[in-house]
């Protein structure tokens, strides 16, 4: 890998990709271990969770040439915001917010009422300039969506 | 003689070519739409042709996986989502080319290279059906799992920046595969006591997650970047097109074919194994592959049309299903009153060439409808983002939910969007893991199965592998690659250079 | 850009009143609940009559057991069209839900409401259930409705086989010779049935596991297995073209459709005690549905499973019609899950007993 500058985060991103591959292979080795064979159901989860952990040595070995992402003696909550621009640039944040509402709404409301509301809402908070002409088009979207799912191919929605 | 008419029962039958020119052309917008699914389709299907006669259902159910196989390539192109497991390689190259804005070239090819292999497929299942399926029978589970192996080598070539993290990748794909109840011991692994985990974490839900909805969060980082205009003058491409690419389409479909062939594996292995062949014989494309290689379109495309007619082999010669539709194909054909198997194509020969006849027929109406609705299909890359990633988004949802009427699904999409939205973020492939993901039973499965045949030594697995035809053509094939990939090979490559 | 609005727009009127005629999915189903409700006033039986007469009002989910292209999902999807008058001109919508010998689906029928209108077919794996520990839901967490037909096991070899009668195979195995049999996992067929064989022959195979029963049979003809047993309808058409050689069927006669093969109590009596035994399919609801309704879609789905055209697919399949319905598939269910989790335990195959889990051995 040539050395390039890291985005800020891909450490730690790669820091919890780390503490996952751990967790796998000690759930591995504990399944191997209640039956040793190599046709048993734990073989193959230890075969690879193990590269799973030699990967990540080798991703943190590639990663020591690389230039630090921030200056030397910056401060942790001045990184952590660094980090969370990067991360949700823009409107990203919202938008993911809005997913995570829409997510929770879908059981209680139902499929229209919540779809309709995020592709509302998703589409207004994207560009302020079109209100009006996001509610149609939202409307659009759910309707072709609903005729084409719901009547054509009779696929219950949630 | 007989056979020929029987094959062409379909051109004298307006009403059989409607059914068939209709199936193939829903089948290409089913195929399209993320979310929809070809199997889905087919089995809708059944209920809806019982009342009809055989011929007509067939030609139906025959033509709308010919059109869905290909369709899924075309939001793999545009949208970056594969619209069915077999367009997952596809999107490698399709996008970037959409990217740049050629997107009607890229879908013009596919729809030629579809056509290709649909026929060529059709040609090895009229001509040697009987032939090729008791070669595929003598597959054993050691050989599926070289088979799969050599689909997973494709990620060593996929870590642009980083072998070790498409390799990471891979296996985390793989792993991901490993979560559900043991088909063997009847145990839960990974659940953690969910019982929606039981069920093991579907495929596509993963797919749809680490494909479309990371996408969609990726553009939505810069609204400011206008969709690329997209070309659509040049779609059909020309005659030296397709004789230059004509070498690999034919080793590719002659690929898709067996692997269709093969019980339980269809065109989306087939696909993966083509493109990966297509990056190891194609030295000099004229785009890299990953960035628009025309030849990255070319493998796969003609491969899982290809893979079509020799899923259909194992199916009318034996009655074993090739694929996961022509599974449910024989569900309908018994609901008609036909018996596949063996007997069919004695019993029932007219049905038989009919089908295969329909295979062939089915793949002319794909070249016709193939080339239509590519400008709305464009224009719909050119739509604002604003409007785009939140229909994506809802697609995505929908999708993911439509496999198993599931919410739970939806939640596990939205989880695998967010970490897909963040690999690509820092730089960590996402196609290994689909990858690892789709290929995870087979060689899992099919190790321990052939393990357990030899009672679990690993010496006699080993030695299995060299004394079996096929498993050593295989073996030797995986050691090749292998060997290929190592720095040692690459320097005396270059020394022969010099020395030249 | 403006050509696509309008467009959206046009789409948008026009469908605005097609939406709302129909986009009635979740406000039909709280109408339909309301009146299943409803029967129970004071006003007894004209309520309980209008509720019945009121049923169905939308279409069936049905959730099939095992993957598409099986036995089970054929004969699940065949009868549709035969009792779609009887049941007000509704679609039945399946969704095949394989998994844990059936337990995903038992799961999800019994997490809906107990309507009626979510429709489990299914086989007859959930009656070990309890006892293999794959779910802690069998039939007794729901209500038979019918009880299409049953199925019977057949034990199959490769043609160039050096078993070519049960009794090579059986001495074989007790000789010490470790034989590999294709199964489909704890739960299937294959493997119930081979415990039946531990239970009476005192041999055990070395099991390879495959994804059903197709490839089981595939895996017999390939030679990579040395044996299986597997339903009927998996593996009639290829024993008579003589690509897989039958040795036996797990059956107290011999059946027309094979009049060559010997019923296994011809070879050994010892399992006359356990036979007839086999795999079973039909339809049932979650328990608690509304005896009325469960008297109508009874009603209904009995007269379907009489057809004789439906029968003619079931035979088609390697099946045996039997359209069991009431008491008697209650009855039926009852002794088939004591029969076989009993097997399962005396054959050593778990640990769980079925008094553990109430199940009573079967009277003989």
């Amino acid at each position: 890998m040539k050395p390039r500058k890291l985005n800020p985060g891909e450490l730690s991103f790669l820091v919890f990709l780390g503490i996952v591959s751990v967790i796998a292979f000690i759930l591995s080795l504990q399944m191997f271990l209640e039956n040793p064979s190599l046709s048993g159901q734990g073989a193959f989860p230890l075969i690879t969770s193990s590269v799973l952990l030699l990967m990540e040595i080798l991703m943190f070995l590639e990663i020591r040439r690389c230039p630090k992402t921030f200056e030397k003696g910056s401060r942790i909550p001045d990184r952590v915001l660094a980090v969370i621009r990067h991360l949700f640039p823009d409107k990203i944040a919202i938008i993911l917010a809005y997913v995570i509402i829409y997510a929770i709404l879908l059981p209680i409301a139902g499929f229209a009422i919540s779809t309709y509301l995020f592709l509302w809402g998703s589409m207004i908070t994207l560009n302020r300039s079109k209100l009006v002409q996001s509610i149609f088009v939202a409307g659009g979207v759910l309707i072709f969506i609903l005729v084409v799912f719901q009547f054509v191919f009779k696929v219950v929605m949630p | 003689m007989e056979v020929l008419s029987h094959m062409f029962a379909a051109l004298a039958d307006p009403m059989l070519l409607l059914y068939l020119a209709a199936g193939v052309f829903l089948g290409i917008y089913i195929g399209a739409i993320p979310g929809l699914s070809v199997t889905m389709a087919v089995s809708l299907l059944i209920s809806f042709t019982y009342a009809w006669d055989v011929l007509p259902a067939m030609a139906a159910m025959v033509g709308v996986q010919i059109g869905g196989v290909y369709g899924g390539s075309r939001s793999a192109i545009l949208l970056n989502i594969p619209g069915a497991p077999a367009a997952v390689a596809t999107a490698l190259d399709g996008y970037p080319l959409a990217q740049k804005g050629e997107a009607g070239k890229a879908i013009g090819v596919t729809v030629i290279q579809s056509v290709f292999g649909g026929i060529i497929g059709a040609l090895f299942l009229a001509i040697g059906a009987p032939l090729i399926a008791d070669f595929a029978l003598s597959f054993a589970p050691r050989d599926y799992f070289l088979l799969a192996v050599m689909g997973l080598m494709l990620v060593g070539s996929l870590g642009n920046e980083s072998a070790a993290r498409g390799v990471f990748a891979a296996a985390l794909g793989l792993f991901v595969g490993f979560v559900g109840l043991d088909m063997v011991t009847g145990q839960q692994r990974f659940t953690f006591g969910n019982v929606y985990l039981q069920g093991g974490v579907n495929y596509v839900v993963v797919m749809i997650g680490l494909f479309g909805m990371s996408e969609a969060l990726m553009q939505l980082r810069d609204l400011n970047i206008q969709p690329v205009k997209q070309d659509v003058g040049k779609i059909v491409p020309g005659w030296k097109n397709i004789i230059k690419y004509l070498p690999l389409s034919l080793r590719t479909s002659l690929i898709g074919v067996f692997v269709g062939a093969l019980p339980g594996t269809g065109g989306d292995i087939a696909a993966l194994i083509s493109y990966d062949h297509a990056k190891r014989t194609v030295k000099n494309p004229e785009v890299p592959f990953g960035q628009g290689a025309i030849e990255g379109l070319v493998a796969p495309e003609s491969s899982n049309n290809a893979a079509i007619g020799g899923a259909y082999i194992p199916m009318l010669t034996l009655g074993i299903p090739g694929d996961a539709v022509t599974a449910i194909v024989i569900g309908a054909m018994y609901i008609h009153g036909l018996k596949p198997g063996p007997m069919l194509m004695v019993e029932s020969a007219d049905v038989f060439w009919f089908i295969v006849g329909a295979v062939l027929i089915g793949n002319v109406f794909l070249l016709i409808f193939g080339f239509t609705g590519i400008k709305l299909f464009t224009k719909i890359v050119e739509v604002p983002k604003y409007i785009l990633m939140p229909t994506i988004i809802i697609l995505s949802v929908v999708g993911a939910y439509t496999i198993n009427n599931s919410i739970m699904d939806i939640y596990w999409m939205i989880g695998f969007g967010i970490l897909g939205y963040l690999m690509k973020l820092y730089k960590i492939p996402v196609a290994p893991v689909i990858l690892g993901v789709i290929l995870s039973s087979l060689i899992e499965q099919n190790f321990r199965r052939s393990v357990s045949m030899v009672g679990n030594s690993f010496p006699l697995f080993v030695k299995d592998l060299f004394t079996h035809p096929i498993s050593i053509v295989l073996t030797l094939a995986i050691l090749i690659m292998l060997f290929g990939q190592t720095s040692l090979w690459k320097k005396w490559k270059a020394k022969r250079q010099d020395n030249k | 850009m403006k050509k696509i609005i309008s467009f959206v727009m046009a789409i948008g009127m026009t469908l605005a009143l097609t939406a709302c005629g129909g986009n009635g999915g979740s406000t039909t189903a709280a109408a339909g609940s309301t009146t299943a409700a409803g029967g129970t006033t004071a006003a007894g039986d004209s309520t309980a009559a209008a509720s019945a007469t009121d049923f169905p009002t939308k279409d069936f989910q049905g959730s099939i057991m095992w993957s598409a292209g099986g036995v089970c999902d054929t004969v699940s999807r065949a009868i549709a069209p035969y009792v779609k008058d009887a049941l007000g001109g509704k679609t039945i919508i399946y969704t095949n839900r394989a998994g844990a010998a059936g337990g995903i689906s038992t799961q999800y029928v019994h997490e809906q409401p107990a309507d009626g209108y979510n429709l489990l077919f299914g086989a007859e794996n959930p009656q070990i259930a309890k006892v293999m520990g794959t779910s802690e839901l069998d039939y007794s967490n729901f209500i038979p409705i019918n009880i299409f037909c049953t199925s019977i096991g057949v034990v199959i070899v490769s043609p160039d086989s050096p078993y070519q009668t049960l009794e090579a195979l059986v001495d074989a195995m007790k000789s010490g010779t470790t034989l590999n049999m294709a199964d489909t996992g704890p739960g299937g067929l294959p493997y119930a049935a081979a415990a039946m064989m531990t239970s009476v022959n005192g041999v055990t195979p070395n099991r390879i596991t495959y994804d059903g029963e197709s490839a089981c049979v595939t895996a017999v003809m390939g030679g990579h297995a040395d044996y299986s047993i597997v339903t009927m309808g998996s593996c009639a058409e290829l024993t008579n073209a003589g690509k897989v050689k039958a040795l036996a069927l797990m059956h107290n006669a011999t059946l027309e459709t094979f009049p060559d093969v010997p019923a296994i109590t011809t070879v050994y009596s010892d399992y006359d005690k356990l036979l007839p035994w086999g795999p079973f399919y039909g339809v049932l609801v979650r328990e608690d549905t509304p005896q009325d309704v469960v008297d109508q879609l009874t009603a209904a789905f009995s007269e379907a499973a009489g057809n004789p055209e439906f029968q003619k697919i079931l035979t088609d399949l390697g099946c045996v019609p039997c359209n069991i319905h009431g008491q008697e598939a209650i009855d039926y269910l009852d002794k088939y899950r004591s029969v076989s989790s009993w097997l399962m335990y005396d054959a050593g195959a778990t640990e769980i007993s079925p008094d553990s889990v109430g199940i009573p051995r079967v009277s003989e």
